[in-house]
Formats: structure tokens, C-alpha cells, sequence
């Protein structure tokens, strides 16, 4: 190429395949700095191109142009240089700075400084730019240049000289510099006019600041391998190859028969088109080849690795083959572990490429490793932990812990944006780091994992809960007959014991303290259950209120002692000073059956401890029962005698205690006579049972029972109560319970009684319940002993009359009383259902 | 590269192979960037494990008395400000068996003196590591002109006393962490004397140059003061140990002294050597700084440190204010109105709840293992700001005041209580009626001494040669006796740390019955020192003292 153009040719596409890079480069004042520096050295090389091409038939732009590239990129290198060495810029170097911007400008103007350079051909026949005519100031320029060189030279021997940076970081750039200004140099020497040695110099010096920026791990190398540079890559070589050959081509293919001779042209940019097209795939395909066959096999074995683990749901299962594959994909791995959050947040060994180590807690819930993956869910390297604020709150011991393992990076496992658990790797060579290239694919590979695993966890969890009872986490019926099932049909000589538990009198339970009380009962059930039934044994939760265990291996004898210590246990549950002793004792009945002594097959077991079940109930219930053969025919028996309630027993203990208020207040025994009628009409007209209604009515008897230890002077004051007064006789709820509890065959008026004085706003005492978890049978008592006190003449009030009464009842409705039972027991008032008890 | 390098990782040049300058300026001096609030989290999460440690040890039994904090606010409510004398008896004896973890080594410092002469300190394995990275920001800072600016060199002139003081364990450190040559060599200078050791790290200086100048305020200077002198005087080959003089130190000698004569001046340390960094600790270096930028060109860092704290606050490259690093100890404030107070239950204040402007005594709690819970140091700093953005920092500054009232310490050798005052007239037998000390300052210098304040029997007068500087030798004799630190501020920095002044007869009764109480001993404030001096010749002591507090 005529003019050496080809050479600020090869300049300008070396700095922008640099530029392409940098610009994609993570930033930071070096690497900005160096592409600042690149854009200069960018106009350096294109205006000394253009110029030698003479592009559009002018020199002199292209020349200034080239001139304010290479002056501006040289102020650029020093700044480079200082940044290099973590310094700023003297102050004498801002000023030359200064200087040569002034003079560039000046030059551009009037040409003083630098004239344009004349074209000259050469003997070879090529055509040089020859400076010539140099005036006072472009030696001054040149001295300014020269000033600006020394300084450039000494921060070279800075760079170098200085301990304090690795001179293999700082080597190459340095080695360009000198390069740069003997090239700088050398165009103004006589044997070397014309030839644009500067520009041969600029693109060694742009490939050593490279090497110097690579070496600083600024950038990864991969970031050569981009359709920008390939086709800056297929741009350089066609527009070299058409410098070259484009005329020779032209006659070529003039010399060709029509039509190809009248189309030369045409075929010319046919055939650089496709060239074109030609270098572009061969970069592509040559740079997949050596340089990204690395990144290429672990796509595809991280593609190998989500299908390997998509066909499998078991979290062990996954947690080896992310092991396998880690160490298979970084082969200076050492060793792999996998650990995932438990429920207190530990991380849990699931995977370990060292043997026992699986199920071991690696790092605690409030560990500074963990913290830091939670902050930052991002791969904890040791050098980016060592700069965090959780590296400087570790623990003694976490810091021995760490030095123990040994590792080298940790691998967050990410799923909803949740830290579900970590990776930890250690390589073999102890003082060895992980590249930019093995975290991307560690974190990759960690992704496909965590991902993986929550859906593991998930479908654990939704079989967890398919298999288990809502309420109390048991087994439920289906899949406890179904383990019964398997069990069985294992060994079908197996021994086996099968305990069924059934509540007593769970509805009345229910009734009483309502639905959330009772639920409580049965978790609190079921935990003494898991608890004492032990390892090895089934349980389940087969019935509303009935719970099973299946014992293998255990024969009848071993069944009852189980039955014998849970009976105690439950019996005990609301009477061991750690739960609320107003609640009522509750028993079970226990029907116990064993395979094969009394049963061949798991239907007649449990058909068989059912009727066990059956007979204790028959009986009395909260007993035992082992199923014996004839205890069918039995049961049949039994079941046809009318159950005679078993609370009319209690009819004389409720006079004495009725007849004891008598004795000291004859109002409260009225009152209470009264309120039992109301309360009992009141629940009739509700709808429940004849069993229930009787309770009620027994609690309304004894509603007030606690009011025997309240002093008479309170009792039958005739003005309103001091606050210590009422204080005092706010107290009776829970002295009638301090009286009944000490007789368990009444205790089931307990929860009336207590809570007849609750309000449905949650304002009254002595427990403050509110709405529904007042028990019913003391929300219909409220009612009663409140319409009772309206209507019967007290010792401070005059007896109202029905219908003011009942109006005050409707205004209650909602916030003293349950509203739905208000509304009833106004609406059987006014029917006369309800008649008005007269003061006795 | 691992997590938790060992030491030899972090070397001068392995560690900066391993993570770039940046990256390293981050690590160790990036606790400057730190939040309030991850601050706090830092302090907070080590006095948790600290308590686990402590609370169960036998030397925080003996404290909480059978009380058992759970949490950090329980321990600051139950746990009271405690003392030396609190530790004395487990301390003194080094019973390990009691601490909270065991001890790699024991540093020493002055006491009291007399009955009480050295305090000891137990160092934990993770004390030493935070000394450590704490260390190596303290050199990063020193060597910087900007944020993360910094240009680290490797031949350091100490004038740091050797282990089993805490300046002895900083040099290990230095040392061992970024292979520092240190002149003289810490291994080969342990038997030398001070001046014997001057003199081989000033030929050693002169030959190989130097990047950093180490040293407690008052020794550098006079340190300095001798460089000067010896150089000028040409004696610098002369001395002890094995390095010889070069033609290069002679070249440097020629050069700087022709850089002096073209000034116009004497020659100066600044004018020998270039310095990168100078580390000053100790106290009253306020007194010393601007002498010593003025030798060496370049001013003094602070850092902060104390036998039973270790190493807990620095300046940054800006000389200005220290900041306390979050993971030396727990700090805890007392408010300087209560620092006379010896209650074991004062009110204190957290680093975020300080207020700009108030003087405060450091109260820590040692972490990792350490022996010290809520432990007035007796130190007190004065919160200048929240934050200073040229620092890069949100954090509280704080610049050090002074030792509590109850202490004088002059130029950081000395520890004179009013028992020690007690006891060396006690034992010096001089008819001294009463007395009071105050730290004060030389007008011209600006440097510290120990003025003493005296009122002599006036029954022995008549048969006793009384002259100040008979009474000053008499002291001097008992202070050197009780007190060998005392003796090196003579013979290391040849100062004279006394001065005397004697009190008309009834000085001190006059003033108590002007004051309405009795004097002050230990450091009394200044104008009460002026009323004392006046209080005979006032005959109207209401219009006095009106004025005084007016």
C-alpha cells in the first residue's frame, strides 16, 4: 500500500479491538483511564491513516487530527502511570498538560508549531509525508514534548522501581512507554523520514498497556470473543486485502468474458462480501474452538447437569450428583459439600464428597458466613470476605471453624430470592484461588440446584402433608391403614399390636371450651403420644377423636403398659399445674388387639380393638381393654341397654353445695334456681341435647357458689360497691372453680362457671375471652343471671319490669351477650316460653 | 488462598500479589466506611461471644458475684466499672486458670509505682490477630496522602521499648506481618540499653535510609533532637553494634548538610531521610507534633493504645482526629462529670449515643478472650464530630485529652497518684506540711513536667537547709526508687520533669477556708492553683474567688 497507510491502519484497528473489550470491561479508573487513553490513540491512528490515504484529497485536518490525538493520549499515559502508582499528577505535569493543549490549539490555527507534513516519493516508489520547515516553534514543541517525556521516564522508573507494586504488573506498560517515545523520536531522525516508525511504536505500546491491564485481572480475556470484535476482526482484513488486491482484481475480472467483464466491479464487491463473510465465520468458529471450548463444555455439562438432576426428587440424591459434577467440571477441587437450612436456619450437611459427614450442622443460623450470604447472595470468596463487616464480627470460634475447613469459596443456593442453603469448596492446592470462569460456573451450577431442591422440598412437603393429619402432624387414617397394610404384608406371621385411643366424651369437650380448646386438646394428645409411643411405632390420628398406634415386633403385654403410661399421661394433661386447671380432666377409653394371637389378618385387628374400644365405652369408659375372643357377643349385649346419663348421680352434691348459699345468702340461692330455669329453657330452645341442657342447668345451680366466700357485708350491702369491693366479689367466678374442682365428677360446670361473667366484647373477667371462645353453656348462663338480677329486687335495686329487662338484653346483644342467643332468648320471652321467675 | 490466612500469607509482597493494593487498603482500613449501625453489629456480635467467654470464666465470676447477664444490656446494667485492683490479685499472679482464654503472652506496663510497680495484661490468640489487622490499616494509613493512596516501604527507625511492653509487641507484629527491617533489629536489640540502641538504628538509618520513623512522641523527639545532634557533630560512626558506616550514609550526610547550609539552617532529620510514614502513640504527643513535623517534613500519626485495650483507635492520612476500631473492644463512655466519681455504677454511653464536643473516660470491655469487662482505662478523649467526609467516615472522632484527674502522666512514662506523691515524702522524710501536683507545661517548649506545690513544717524550718532544688534532688531520689520510668525520663529524655514551688506557711488552710474545702492533691484545676498561690496575700477572699468564678 502506497504511503505506509496500511500501517495507521493496523494501529487504528488494534486500539478500537481494544476499546470494543474495555468498554465492555467492568469499570474503574485504570480501566477508564486506558480507554480514554484508547480514544486518543484512536484519533491518532485514523487521522494518520486518512492522511496518508489523503481521504477526501485533504492532509491537513487529517494531520491535526493525528497530532491532538497522540499529544492528548500522551497526557492520558501519564495519568495512566499515576494511577498506576495510586498518585496524582504533579502539579508541574498539569501545567505541560496545559501547555501542550494551548499549543495544539495554536497549532491547529496558524501551523506555527507543526506545519503539515509534504509529500515526498520515496526511491522505493512509495509516498512518504515528509516534515520538513521546522521553525523556532516546533522546536519549542518538541522541547515541551521532550520535558514531558522526562516525566513520563521518570514515572516509569517509579512504576518499576517501586516495591510496593508487582513489577510484572506494572513492567509491560512501561516497557511501551519507552517504545512509545523512541518511536516518538525516531520519526524525526533523517534515515527514518516518512516511515510512520511513531505509529509502529503506538501499537506496541497499545498491545503492553494491554498486557499490563489483563495482568491486573481488570478484565477477563473472554471478552475477545465478541461479534464486535470479529467483525472489526473481518473489517481489517478486507479492507487490507482490497488495498491491496482491489485494483488487480478489477482488471482480472475485466479481462473475464461478458458478463463477468462488464460486471467487474459487481464481482469484485461479490467476492469481498464474501470474504467478508468468509473471516467472520472462521474467527467465530476458530475462537469456539481454543478459546471458548472451556466455556462450551461447561454449558453443555451444566445442561447435562439440570437433566440429570430434573429426573431425580430426593435432595440426597441431588446433593451427590452437584458433587460429582463439581468435581468432575474444577478437577483442583478437593472436596464438595452441599448444606441446606433446617428449621432453625442451620446449615445442614446434604452432600459431601467426605465420608460421615452428611446430617452435621456446618455453619450455625446466626454464623458470619451465613450472614454474609444472606446480605449479599453472592459467591463468598475469601477475599471478599475478608473486607466485609461480618469478617470482622467473627467468633473465636467460627475463625476455627473456618481454618478447620479450609475452604476456598462458597456458593450461595438461591431459590425465591431465599437462602436455602450453601456450597463450600476446597481445592488442592491450599494457597490456590477459583477464576472468574469456575465461580460463574459454580454459581450456575448452584442455581439448577437450588432450584432443584426447593422443588424437592416442595414435593416433600406436599407428600408430608397428603400423608399427615392437619391438626396434629400424626399419620392420618388413609395413610396409617396403608402403613398398617405394608407392614403386614411384609410378614404376615409379624407380631403386631395395634392401641386404639378414643377420647371420652370429646363433644362435651368441644362444647364447652369450643372449637380452638379442643383442638388444642387433641395436639396436646398427639404429643404425648410421639413422645411416649417412642421410635419404631406408627401412630396415627384415625378418627375425629380417636388415635391409633401400631406396634411391631410388640406383643399385648407390651401394648398395655404403653396404653397403661398414656392413659395416666392424658388423665393428668389438665391437672399438672402447666396448662389451665379450670379445664375438665379428660379420659380415654383404650381397646388394645394383637396379631396374630388374637387376629390373622390387619382389617380384624382393628376391627377387633375397635370392639375393645366399644366395651370400655359400654362400660363406664376411661378404662382399658385387650380384645379376647367372645368379646363380640359381648358387646352386642351391651350395646342394647339404655345408657342411663351419668349425671343425675350428681344431683345431691348439687343441693348441698345449692343448700350451703342458702344458708349464708338466700337471695343467691333464689337466683340461682332462677337463672338455672332461664339458662335451661334458653339452651333447650337452642337445640342442644338433653345431656347438655342438664349441664347447663347444673352450672346455673352453681354459678354462684364462689360467692360463699364473700363476706355478707359485700354481699348484702345495699349501696354500690367500693372498687376494692367489687374487686373482691369479682373474685367469686373463681372461688366457685377453687370449690368445684375439688369434686372431678362435676368438673364439667367448670367452664360455665368461670365464664358466666365474660362479656362477648372481650371486657369481662375473669379471663377476658371474647365472642366464640366463650364457652356456650356460659354464654347462655350470662344471659340468664343477668335478666334474673334485672328482675328480682336486690338489696340495692328494685325489681325491673320483663320488658325493660329484655330491652336491656337487646342492647347487650353484641357486646355483653352473644348476640344470637340474646336475640332467642328475647324471642322466647315474648312467646312466653320464657316466664319471669318471681323473687322468693 | 484460603479463608483466615496464616501469617506468612501476609507478607509485604505476597499479600499485595494476592489481593490488589485496593483491595487491601479495604480489608484493613475500610472500617472508616463502616455505618453506625454495622459498626455497632461488629461491636455488638463480639461482646456476645465475649460474654460466653467471660461471664462463666473465674475472673468474671469473682465481678458478677453470682449474677448472669444474657444479654449485652443485662451485662452493662450488672456488671460494675471496674479497676485495676478489681484483677490485681488473678493478674498479677498469672493465674490462667482463671481467665477466659488463654493467654500467648503477658504485657506489662507501669502501675503505680512503689507498693504497686507493673500492671499486666493477659494477650489472647484473637487480640493478637485483631492487634494485627489493626496493625497493618495503622501502617496503610500512615502511608497514604489520600484514600487508598498509599505507597508502602519496609525500613523502619523504632524507637519502640521492647516485650514485654505493648510497643515491644506492636514491633513483632510490624514485623513478622509485613516483614518490616527494623532499625535496630527487634531479635538482636532486646539486651541493649535505650541509648546503645539509638545509636545502632541511627547507623543502620544513615546507610539503608528509611521509610518510617516509629516511636512514642516525647521518645521521637528526643530521638530526633540526637540524630541532629550527632550527625551534626560528625559523631555518627561512633557508638555500639556491628553496622558500619557506607559511603552511602556518608553521601547522605554531605547532602543533606549541604541542603541545610543552602537554607540556612542547621541540618535536620528531614533533610537525611524522606520519610513515608511517621507513627506516634503515647501521651502529650500534642506537645511533640509540630516539633517533630518540623524535623522530619512530615507530621506524626497518632495511634491509640493501652496494656489492657490493646490497640484501639488511629488517625487517618489527614492527622486529624482518631477513630476507634470496631473490633478491639467494646467501648463504653463515662461522661467527664463523672470521672472524678469512683462509684461502681456510673452512667455510661455507647459510640452512637456520643455527643460532639463532650469529654468523655474510655470504658472497654476486652473481646476475644480478654481479661478486662467494662474497665475505666482512664483515659479521656473529647468526641470532636460525627463523621468527616474528607476521612471517608460517618463514625464518631475523637481527639485524646488527657489521663483522668487522678493520674499524671508525663510524656507517657510516668503514673504519679497521690499515693505515690504520699509515698515518696514519706519515705524521703522532708518536713513537708502539704502538698498538691499538677501537670503543666513548659511556656517556650510546650512540654510537660510535674510541678509540685509545697508548704513546708513550719517547726523544722530553722534546723534544715531548704532550697528548691535541694527539695527537687530529695524527691527525685524517691520518685527513681519507686518509679523507674520516672529515672527514664531523665536519662532517655534528658528533661527535667520536676519543678518545685514552695507555699507561704497557711496556704493551704487559707484556701480551704476560703473554698470551703479542702485542696485538691493530684491534679488540681488551674485556677484553683492560682487561688492557692494567692490565698494568703488576698485579704478579701469573697471578692477573690467572686472573681475567679466570675
Amino acid at each position: 500500500m502506497a504511503s505506509f497507510a496500511f500501517i495507521p491502519i493496523c494501529a487504528l484497528f488494534l486500539f478500537l479491538f481494544e476499546f470494543c473489550i474495555l468498554i465492555a470491561a467492568k469499570r474503574n479508573p485504570l480501566v477508564t483511564c486506558f480507554t480514554v487513553m484508547l480514544v486518543f490513540l484512536i484519533l491518532w491512528s485514523a487521522g494518520s491513516a486518512l492522511m496518508r490515504i489523503q481521504f477526501l484529497g485533504l492532509i491537513d485536518p487529517w494531520f491535526h487530527l493525528s497530532l491532538i490525538g497522540i499529544w492528548v493520549a500522551c497526557v492520558a499515559l501519564d495519568e495512566l502511570l499515576c494511577r498506576f502508582q495510586r498518585k496524582h499528577l504533579a502539579w508541574y505535569e498539569k501545567v505541560l498538560a496545559l501547555v501542550l493543549v494551548v499549543m495544539l490549539v495554536a497549532n491547529v490555527a496558524t501551523g506555527w508549531f507543526l506545519a503539515p507534513p509534504a509529500l515526498q516519493e520515496l526511491s522505493s516508489g512509495v509516498v512518504a509525508f515528509v516534515y520538513g520547515n521546522f521553525t523556532i516553534g516546533t522546536y519549542l514543541m518538541y522541547g515541551v514534548f521532550a520535558v514531558f517525556s522526562g516525566s513520563i521516564l521518570m514515572r516509569v522508573s517509579g512504576c518499576v522501581r517501586c516495591r510496593s507494586l508487582t513489577s510484572a504488573q506494572a513492567l509491560p506498560i512501561s516497557v511501551g512507554t519507552v517504545f512509545m517515545i523512541v518511536g516518538q523520536i525516531l520519526i524525526m531522525l533523517p534515515p527514518f523520514a516518512g516511515i510512520p516508525l511513531d505509529i509502529v511504536a503506538g501499537i506496541v505500546f497499545g498491545a503492553c498497556c494491554f498486557v499490563s491491564l489483563y495482568n491486573k485481572h481488570l478484565f477477563p480475556l473472554t471478552l475477545a470473543f465478541s461479534r464486535r470484535t470479529y467483525a472489526l476482526v473481518t473489517l481489517l482484513m478486507v479492507v487490507l486485502f482490497s488495498s491491496f488486491f482491489v485494483d488487480d482484481l478489477v482488471a482480472f475480472f475485466s479481462g473475464l468474458p461478458n458478463p463477468l467483464g462488464s460486471n467487474s466491479v459487481t464481482c469484485v464487491v461479490l467476492l469481498l462480501v464474501a470474504l467478508a463473510f468468509s473471516i467472520y465465520g472462521l474467527c467465530k468458529r476458530l475462537s469456539d474452538s481454543f478459546f471458548l471450548k472451556d466455556q462450551t463444555s461447561r454449558t453443555e455439562s451444566l445442561k447435562g447437569f439440570q437433566e440429570d438432576i430434573s429426573r431425580s426428587l430426593s435432595v440426597a440424591d441431588i446433593s451427590e450428583l452437584y458433587c460429582h459434577q463439581v468435581a468432575q467440571d474444577v478437577p483442583r477441587v478437593r472436596n464438595v459439600r452441599i448444606c441446606l437450612k433446617d428449621a432453625e436456619g442451620n446449615m445442614v450437611v446434604a452432600g459431601s464428597s467426605i465420608p460421615f459427614e452428611a446430617g452435621t450442622v456446618l455453619f450455625e443460623s446466626r454464623s458470619a458466613v451465613v450472614d454474609w450470604l444472606t446480605n449479599h447472595k453472592d459467591v463468598l470468596t475469601p477475599a471478599e470476605f475478608s473486607r466485609s463487616v461480618e469478617f470482622r464480627s467473627m467468633w473465636e470460634s467460627e475463625q476455627a471453624k473456618l481454618r478447620q475447613l479450609d475452604l476456598h469459596c462458597v456458593v450461595p443456593l438461591i431459590a425465591d430470592d431465599q437462602l436455602i442453603g450453601l456450597s463450600t469448596i476446597a481445592l488442592k492446592d491450599p494457597r490456590g484461588s477459583l477464576t472468574i470462569n469456575d465461580m460463574d460456573h459454580l454459581l450456575g451450577l448452584s442455581s439448577v440446584m437450588a432450584v432443584s431442591v426447593r422443588n424437592c422440598q416442595l414435593y416433600e412437603l406436599a407428600a408430608q402433608e397428603a400423608r399427615s393429619d392437619d391438626l396434629t402432624g400424626l399419620l392420618n387414617r388413609k395413610h396409617f391403614y396403608k402403613a398398617m397394610d405394608e407392614l403386614s404384608a411384609d410378614n404376615p406371621n409379624r407380631v403386631m399390636s395395634l392401641v386404639l385411643i378414643n377420647i371420652d366424651d370429646f363433644k362435651l369437650y368441644n362444647q364447652l371450651y369450643g372449637e380452638a380448646m379442643a383442638d388444642d386438646l387433641l395436639r396436646r394428645i398427639s404429643l404425648i403420644l410421639t413422645q411416649t409411643a417412642g421410635e419404631g411405632n406408627l401412630i396415627g390420628r384415625i378418627g375425629g377423636k380417636e388415635f391409633a398406634i401400631l406396634m411391631p415386633d410388640r406383643d399385648t403385654s407390651a401394648a398395655r403398659r404403653l396404653a397403661e403410661n398414656l392413659q395416666q399421661q392424658i388423665f393428668h394433661m389438665n391437672r399438672d399445674g402447666s396448662y389451665d386447671e379450670a379445664l375438665k380432666v379428660v379420659t380415654c377409653s383404650i381397646g388394645i388387639c394383637s396379631m396374630p394371637f388374637d387376629a390373622h389378618t390387619v382389617k380384624q385387628l382393628l376391627d377387633n380393638a375397635n370392639l375393645a374400644v366399644f366395651q370400655v365405652k359400654q362400660r363406664g369408659k376411661n378404662a382399658i381393654m385387650v380384645y379376647s375372643t367372645g368379646m363380640a357377643q359381648a358387646g352386642q349385649q351391651a350395646s342394647e341397654i339404655d345408657h342411663k346419663s351419668v349425671y343425675s348421680t350428681y344431683a345431691d352434691t348439687i343441693y348441698a353445695l345449692t343448700a350451703a348459699i342458702d344458708a349464708k345468702d338466700h337471695y343467691t340461692f333464689t337466683h340461682s334456681n332462677n337463672v338455672a330455669y332461664y339458662a335451661s329453657v334458653l339452651a333447650s330452645a337452642y337445640g342442644l341435647n338433653a345431656e347438655t341442657v342438664e349441664i347447663v342447668r347444673e352450672a346455673a345451680m352453681l354459678h354462684d357458689i364462689g360467692k360463699i366466700s364473700i363476706p355478707e357485708l359485700i354481699l348484702q350491702k345495699p349501696g354500690r360497691l367500693t372498687a376494692d369491693e367489687y374487686e373482691i366479689m369479682k373474685k367469686h367466678p373463681e372461688n366457685a372453680v377453687a370449690i368445684i374442682r375439688h369434686l372431678p365428677s362435676m368438673d364439667y360446670v367448670i367452664p360455665a362457671v368461670v365464664g358466666h361473667h365474660e362479656r362477648w366484647d372481650g371486657k369481662g373477667y375473669p379471663r377476658r375471652l371474647a365472642g366464640e371462645d366463650i364457652p356456650l353453656a356460659a354464654r347462655i348462663l350470662c344471659i340468664a343471671d343477668c335478666f334474673d338480677a334485672i328482675t328480682t329486687k336486690r338489696c340495692y335495686q328494685d325489681p325491673r319490669e320483663m320488658q325493660n329487662a329484655l330491652r336491656i338484653i337487646e342492647d347487650g346483644a353484641g357486646t355483653q351477650f352473644d348476640p344470637e342467643l340474646a336475640r332467642l332468648f328475647i324471642e322466647k320471652a315474648n312467646d312466653g316460653t320464657i316466664e319471669l321467675q318471681a323473687s322468693r | 488462598m484460603s479463608f483466615l490466612r496464616s501469617s506468612k500469607d501476609f507478607d509485604l509482597y505476597g499479600y499485595q500479589d494476592v489481593l490488589n493494593p485496593e483491595a487491601a487498603w479495604d480489608e484493613y482500613c475500610g472500617f472508616l466506611t463502616l455505618t453506625i449501625d454495622q459498626y455497632l453489629h461488629i461491636q455488638r456480635r463480639l461482646m456476645e461471644e465475649q460474654m460466653r467467654l467471660w461471664c462463666p470464666s473465674g475472673i468474671g465470676q469473682r465481678i458478677l458475684k453470682g449474677k448472669n447477664p444474657q444479654t449485652i444490656e443485662e451485662f452493662l446494667q450488672e456488671v460494675p466499672l471496674t479497676t485495676y485492683e478489681d484483677y490485681a490479685d488473678v493478674l498479677l499472679a498469672r493465674r490462667e486458670d482463671l481467665l477466659p482464654a488463654p493467654a500467648v503472652t503477658w504485657v506489662e506496663t507501669t502501675w503505680e509505682g512503689g507498693k504497686r510497680p507493673v500492671k499486666v495484661a493477659p494477650y489472647t490468640q484473637g487480640i493478637l490477630d485483631s492487634f494485627k489487622r489493626n496493625g497493618k490499616g495503622i501502617i496503610m494509613l500512615a502511608s497514604a496522602d489520600d484514600w487508598a493512596h498509599y505507597d508502602i516501604g519496609d525500613c523502619v527507625l523504632s524507637g519502640l521499648a521492647p516485650l514485654p511492653f505493648l510497643t515491644g509487641v506492636m514491633g513483632i507484629i510490624l514485623d513478622q506481618e509485613f516483614g518490616f527491617r527494623f532499625m535496630p533489629p527487634h531479635k538482636t536489640t532486646t539486651t541493649m540499653g535505650f541509648t546503645e540502641r539509638m545509636k545502632y538504628g541511627f547507623k543502620m538509618a544513615l546507610n539503608s535510609g528509611i521509610d518510617y520513623f516509629l516511636g512514642m512522641g516525647s521518645i521521637s523527639y528526643f530521638m530526633s533532637k540526637k540524630l541532629v545532634g550527632a550527625v551534626s557533630g560528625g559523631s555518627h560512626g561512633s557508638g555500639g553494634g556491628s553496622s558500619k558506616t557506607s559511603l552511602r550514609a556518608a553521601a547522605r550526610v554531605l547532602k543533606a548538610r549541604k541542603k541545610a547550609k543552602d537554607e540556612g539552617r542547621e541540618m535536620l532529620p528531614k533533610d537525611l531521610f524522606t520519610l513515608r510514614g511517621f507513627i506516634c502513640a503515647g501521651t502529650d504527643n500534642a506537645c511533640y507534633k509540630d516539633d517533630l513535623e518540623e524535623l522530619w517534613g512530615v507530621r506524626p500519626m497518632e495511634l491509640f493504645a493501652g496494656t489492657e485495650c490493646s490497640l484501639v483507635g488511629t488517625e487517618t492520612w489527614n492527622r486529624k482526629d482518631l477513630y476507634f476500631f470496631p473490633d478491639a473492644c467494646f467501648y463504653e463512655f463515662l461522661p467527664f462529670s463523672y470521672v472524678r466519681q469512683t462509684d461502681r455504677y456510673l452512667p455510661t454511653v455507647t459510640i452512637d449515643q456520643v455527643q460532639p464536643g463532650e469529654k468523655y473516660e474510655l470504658v472497654i470491655t476486652s473481646l476475644r478472650g480478654g481479661a478486662f469487662a467494662r474497665y475505666r482505662t482512664g483515659d479521656v478523649y473529647r468526641c470532636m464530630g460525627i463523621g468527616d467526609r474528607a476521612d471517608h467516615s460517618t463514625l464518631p472522632r475523637f481527639r485524646y485529652i488527657d489521663r483522668v484527674p487522678g493520674i499524671i502522666d508525663i510524656a507517657g512514662f510516668t503514673r504519679i497518684t497521690e499515693n505515690s506523691v504520699n509515698e515518696v515524702i514519706s519515705l524521703s522524710h522532708l518536713p513537708i506540711k502539704d502538698w498538691c501536683a499538677a501537670k503543666e507545661f513548659d511556656a517556650q517548649t510546650g512540654h510537660p513536667f510535674l510541678h509540685m506545690y509545697l508548704e513546708m513544717e513550719p517547726s523544722s524550718m530553722q534546723n534544715l537547709a531548704v532550697s528548691e532544688e535541694i527539695i527537687r534532688h530529695h524527691l527525685e531520689i524517691y520518685f527513681n526508687y519507686l518509679d523507674n520510668d520516672y529515672e527514664s525520663l531523665k536519662a532517655i529524655l534528658e528533661m527535667e520533669p520536676l519543678q518545685i514551688t514552695f507555699l507561704q506557711h497557711g496556704s493551704f488552710a487559707a484556701y480551704e477556708e476560703l473554698a470551703g474545702v479542702p485542696m485538691q492533691r493530684i491534679s488540681p484545676e488551674p485556677d484553683t492553683v492560682r487561688l492557692l498561690l494567692s490565698a494568703m496575700k488576698s485579704r478579701e477572699p469573697l471578692s477573690f474567688w467572686n472573681e475567679v468564678i466570675g
